[in-house]
C-alpha cells in the first residue's frame, strides 16, 4: 500500500506505544511540511490515541478509510517541526 | 524504669498522632493536600525522619507521610523542625481526612486543576468536628478515575460538557474510536450519538479533525458513599451537574451536615446512605443547594 505522495503506508496495527510514536514521528520527518503520509491503524482506542496526538501536535488528518477493524488516515505534516509525540500513549488510567 | 508519661490519646490522635504497639512510639501522620510536597518539604521531612524517628517515612495509600518510631517527648521537636517547611501534622479521628488528588492540570487528558481544587476545598472543609467518623475526599481530573473516587466518601470528578456540529462532522469516526462508553457510534457510514451513555470524558474532543466536536464547558461530578476496609461500598453518583467551584463547595457543606445529622457514631456515610436512603440525601442536597442541574 502506498501514501499519495508515493512513500509506503506506515502500518501501526499491532503495535505497542511509546514504539509506534517513534515510528510515527520517523515517518512524518521523512517528508516536507505541507506533505501527507499515510498511516495505517487499528480501529478503537489505538487509532483514537493517535489521532489525538498528531492533532496535538499541529498535524492535519485530511482523510479516512476504515475497513473492519483497521483505520487508513492521510496526514499532512504540519509546517514546523516534526512531531512532538512524546509521552502520548493509551488514554490516560488503562496503564494505571 | 521510666515512667510513662501522662497523655491524652483522643487528643493526640485528632492532631495526626497514632499510637504504635510498640511501647509509647508514635507514628505521626503528616498533612499532605493533594499529594504535593515541595523539595524543601521532602527535605524537612529527611531531617526530621533522621532527628525524631528512625531514619525513614512511610508513604500511606492515600498519598500521604507518616513519620514513624517517634518517642512521645519527641513530638513538640517533630513539629517545630517540620514547621519550618510549612508541614503540618495531619489528621485522624471523625474528620475530614487527607484530600487526594491527581495531577489534573498537568495531565493531558486533565479537565479541571485537582491541585487547586484540592487546596480550595482543604480550606472550605478546615475545623469542621462533629462528624460520626472518618470522612475521605477524593478529586480525579477526568473520567479515567485515576484517584479512584469512587472508594472515597466523597469523590469528585472532572467533567467537559460537549457538543457536535453536525454541519461540520465527515462521518470519520475517530470520535467513536475515542469514545470508551460507546456514547458515539459509526453506523451504515454515519456517526450517531446516545447521550445517555457520555461520560463527559472530553476524548472526542482531542480527536475530531475538523473540530466538529467543541468543548461547551467543564464542571464536575460528585460520588458519595465509598468506602474500602472490612465492608467495601463503591459511592453512588450524586444525579447533578455541578457547574462551579462554589456550587460544589456548598455541596460538600451540605453533605458532611446531612452526614452529621444522619450518622450514628462510628457509623461510616456510605452505611448511613444505606440505613437512611440516598434519595433522603438527594433531597436534602437539592433543597439547600442553589445552582445544581439534573444529569
Ligand atoms: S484521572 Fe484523568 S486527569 Fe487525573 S491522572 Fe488520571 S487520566 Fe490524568
Ligand atoms: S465526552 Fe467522552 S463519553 Fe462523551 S461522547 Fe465524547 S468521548 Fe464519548
Ligand atoms: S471525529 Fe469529528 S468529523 Fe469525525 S465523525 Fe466525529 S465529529 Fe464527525
Amino acid at each position: 500500500m502506498t501514501s499519495e505522495t508515493g512513500d509506503d503506508a506506515l502500518v501501526l496495527t499491532g503495535g505497542t506505544c511509546p514504539a509506534i510514536f517513534n515510528d510515527i514521528d520517523a515517518h512524518l520527518g521523512a517528508v516536507a511540511p505541507g506533505e501527507t503520509v499515510k498511516l495505517i491503524a487499528s480501529a478503537g482506542e489505538q487509532v483514537a490515541s493517535i489521532a489525538r496526538g498528531l492533532k496535538a501536535d499541529g498535524h492535519t488528518i485530511i482523510g479516512t478509510e476504515r475497513d473492519d477493524d483497521s483505520v487508513s488516515m492521510t496526514v499532512r505534516r504540519q509546517s514546523g517541526s516534526p512531531s512532538d509525540n512524546a509521552g502520548e500513549c493509551c488514554p490516560g488510567g488503562s496503564c494505571r | 524504669m521510666s515512667k510513662t508519661p501522662a497523655y491524652d490519646l483522643n487528643k493526640l490522635k485528632s492532631t495526626g498522632m497514632m499510637k504504635q504497639k510498640q511501647g509509647d512510639l508514635f507514628s505521626v501522620r503528616l498533612k499532605v493536600v493533594g499529594g504535593h510536597i515541595t523539595a524543601e518539604q521532602l527535605r524537612a521531612l529527611a531531617d526530621a525522619a533522621e532527628r525524631h524517628g528512625v531514619g525513614h517515612v512511610h508513604l500511606t495509600t492515600r498519598q500521604g507521610v507518616e513519620v514513624p518510631c517517634v518517642a512521645y517527648e519527641q513530638i513538640e521537636a517533630l513539629r517545630e523542625t517540620l514547621a519550618g517547611a510549612d508541614v503540618e501534622f495531619g489528621a485522624c479521628g471523625p474528620r475530614v481526612r487527607t484530600i487526594t488528588a491527581c495531577q489534573g492540570s498537568l495531565c493531558r487528558y486533565g479537565l479541571i486543576d485537582c491541585q487547586q481544587l484540592a487546596r480550595s476545598v482543604d480550606a472550605h472543609v478546615e475545623g469542621i468536628e462533629g462528624l460520626p467518623h472518618k470522612f475521605k475526599l477524593a478529586i480525579t481530573g477526568c473520567p479515567n478515575g485515576c484517584i479512584k473516587p469512587q472508594e472515597n466518601d466523597l469523590g469528585i470528578m472532572g467533567q467537559s460538557y460537549v457538543e457536535r456540529d453536525a454541519e461540520l462532522c465527515l462521518d470519520c469516526g475517530l470520535c467513536a474510536d475515542a469514545c470508551r462508553p460507546g456514547a458515539l457510534t459509526i453506523e451504515h457510514g454515519g456517526l450517531v450519538e446516545d447521550r445517555s451513555l457520555c461520560n463527559n470524558c472530553g476524548m472526542c474532543v482531542g480527536v475530531c479533525p475538523v473540530d466538529a466536536i467543541s468543548a461547551t464547558g467543564c464542571g464536575y461530578a460528585v460520588f458519595v458513599g465509598g468506602k474500602m476496609g472490612s465492608e467495601p461500598r463503591l459511592a453512588d453518583r450524586l444525579p447533578f451537574e455541578v457547574g462551579d467551584e462554589s456550587i460544589l463547595l456548598n455541596v460538600i457543606t451540605a453533605t458532611l451536615r446531612w452526614y452529621t445529622e444522619n450518622g450514628t457514631e462510628k457509623e461510616r456515610f456510605g452505611t448511613t446512605i444505606d440505613r437512611v436512603g440516598l434519595d433522603n440525601l438527594i433531597e436534602s442536597l437539592t433543597d439547600e443547594v442553589q445552582g445544581l442541574s439534573d444529569v
